[in-house]
């Protein structure tokens, strides 16, 4: 972006600041009041957060008390670094006009009658052709004369880095617009981070305003004013544990924007517990019924036998998949992924090989011979 | 430093880093743009490319996370302010926008050398951001300023439906990272198997001594209550 360097004023010639935020100026020697409308300025205006200590503290705590985040992380996360951010956008106001192509459909019905025509009179045996009545539509070809105003928002920086898109920060830029004030840069850089705008004007104005003129007739753009509008987002990293997260808050609606979070693992821990507990009790039991009955009457046939035992077996069985289906929950990386319509769990890495799969095949193996013995024994005559 | 006037171009001498001035010739509002008048150091690497990749190994490791597939390896010159003052030594970003991985990043104590397009062979700049200045632009602290750029390599990872990007600095070797995938590392998962290895033959012993199997489901139910803050406190190992 090029600037204004050398102005005078045009009424006592003295050398005049070039200007900074707005397009108006004074002239320090004479006062007059002064309108730069070159075309190598544009307007920085902000809008200014509203949001303050004491609300990012209450937002961050009700961000750590989701309920897919660890039930400890308000209490054990720290505060690793803090950022104010200001994005910018360009805003696009003006005019637009042309003739536009407009086709007018009609509704045109036919009446009943017969056919006299050439063709109908040449046909075999000359008969005529009944026409029943029926409707067609009719499209009249038509132009009008089209002027409008339209105001843009457009992100002005590509923000690469940033996890966030910017489709739902147009909103917010558009819904808080009156609150937009003229700033300058110094000014804003000493409350936060600056992000530069670095997407070319001319290339926005061209693929958006320019090319949203409609799929007939021409639009053109009669009148531009652009502006840059800085809007504040707060970013805070967090420690917790061997983990660090970032998130990043707009301070005008007080919406998280994006960021990641830890995904409370314990339901995998505690999940486990009862399936443990059952497996044990299962083991347990059948452990004591075996010392019950005395290594004399010990047998396979005796114990597969037995029915309750059977039934022992296979409950264990479906508590070892239940602990399996744990384990494979906590070695899969899952993390909370924050955006404006809310957090959900994504995983965040590839899905471990689970080791317990050879004991599987085995297991599969042992219940399918018994299941083919049995069935073997049923089907002999 | 002396410059040229681009109403009238009169050499002007410039005592201080004042972003506008007036020229003394002409009288001319001027605006100095520091990101082409000031001097531009670099800082030559000393890490290989290769060696980049084993320090992004070295520190997931560390943190317990997962390998995770590297999507690509960039070679970057990341510009900073060099600040300088009485009682003032700083170093402020010059690009924007600024990872939370590079805020509060300090310089590597090493030599520079003037920036030239060859002496930084194989590394791409990163522009200058316009708006970077106006960190400290008025700062009367501020005596003077130099622009150095510090070689990175910046390595992209993709974990699932998250992309992550570490920075290596290739002067000082030293990684900075602001986000990595979540900790799922063996220890954890041999710290979880000993427990519910420990936990089963518990209630299996309990199971097994009670009389009754009404007795062994209350001495399970009881032992299993007795055991979750074990359990969170025990696999979390204190933290995450």
């Amino acid at each position: 972006m090029t600037r204004p360097r050398a102005l005078s004023c045009p009424l006592c010639a003295g050398a005049v600041p070039p200007p900074s935020s707005t397009r108006r100026l004074e002239c320090p020697f004479c006062g007059r009041a002064l309108y730069y409308d070159g075309e190598d300025f544009t307007p920085t205006l902000v809008i200014p957060p509203r949001m303050g200590e004491a609300e990012h503290r209450k937002a961050c705590a009700a961000l750590l008390k989701h309920p897919l985040v660890p039930s400890g992380l308000s209490g054990s996360a720290t505060l690793l670094r803090r950022q104010r951010s200001y994005l910018p956008f360009y805003l696009l106001t003006g005019k637009r006009g042309g003739v536009l192509a407009v086709g007018k459909e009609r509704l045109v019905t036919k009446m009943p009658g017969i056919d006299i025509s050439a063709e109908s009179a040449g046909s075999a045996g000359g008969a005529r052709t009944v026409i029943r009545s029926r409707s067609e539509v009719q499209v009249e070809e038509d132009s009008r004369v089209v002027v409008g105003d339209f105001r843009y928002a457009y992100s002005a920086a590509a923000l690469e880095d940033r996890d966030f898109g910017d489709t739902s920060l147009k909103d917010v830029v558009k819904e808080h617009l009156g609150e937009a004030r003229p700033t300058t840069l110094d000014e804003l850089a000493a409350d936060g981070e600056v992000v530069d705008a670095d997407l070319p004007l001319e290339r926005i104005v061209e693929r958006g305003v320019a090319a949203g003129t409609g799929t007939k007739g021409e639009l053109k753009v009669l009148e531009l004013e652009a502006s840059v509008v800085y809007v504040p987002v707060h970013t805070f990293s967090f420690r917790y544990g061997r983990q660090t997260f970032s998130v990043t808050l707009e301070e005008l609606n007080g919406t998280w924007l994006g960021g990641q979070m830890p995904f409370r693992g314990d339901w995998a821990h505690l999940l486990s517990i009862p399936l443990v507990a059952m497996l044990g009790l299962v083991a347990g039991n059948v452990l004591g019924f075996a010392f019950k009955i005395g290594p004399r009457e010990w047998s396979a046939a005796g114990l597969f036998g037995n029915a309750a035992l059977m039934a022992a077996l296979l409950l264990g069985l479906a508590m070892a998949l239940g602990l399996q289906a744990a384990w494979l929950l906590l070695r899969t990386p899952l993390a909370v992924k924050l955006t404006p319509a809310g957090a959900r769990v994504e995983r965040a890495g590839e899905a471990p090989k689970n080791p317990f799969a050879p004991a599987n095949a085995l297991v599969k193996f042992l219940l399918e011979n018994a299941m083919k013995k049995r069935l073997g024994q049923e089907d002999a005559p | 430093m002396k410059i040229g006037c681009v109403n009238c171009g009169a050499e002007i001498g410039l005592e201080r880093d004042e972003p506008f001035f007036v020229c003394p010739f002409c009288g001319s509002s001027l605006f100095l743009d520091r990101a082409k008048t000031f001097k531009d150091f670099l800082f030559l690497p000393l890490l290989p490319p290769a060696a980049a990749r084993s320090k992004v190994e070295e520190e997931l490791a560390r943190r317990e996370v997962p390998a995770c597939p590297v999507r690509a390896v960039e070679q970057v010159l990341v510009p900073f302010w060099g600040l300088r003052g009485e009682a003032l030594q700083e170093t402020v970003p010059a690009f924007s926008p600024v990872p939370p991985a590079l805020m509060g990043y300090r310089m590597p104590s090493a030599e520079s050398v003037f920036f030239t397009a060859e002496a930084a062979e194989g590394f791409e700049p990163v522009p200058c951001a316009e708006t970077s200045s106006a960190a400290w632009r008025g700062h009367a602290d501020v005596s003077s300023c130099s622009l150095y750029r510090v070689p990175f390599f910046r390595v992209s990872l993709s974990a699932g439906a998250f992309s992550y990007a570490v920075w290596v600095d290739a002067v000082s070797a030293r990684v900075f990272v602001d986000q990595t995938p979540p900790p799922v590392s063996a220890a954890i998962s041999s710290r979880y198997l000993s427990l519910v290895f420990a936990l089963f033959g518990v209630f299996a012993v309990a199971a097994a001594i009670a009389p009754t199997f009404g007795w062994s489901l209350i001495a399970v139910g009881i032992l299993a209550a007795a055991s979750v803050p074990f359990v969170k406190r025990f696999v979390s190992g204190g933290g995450a």
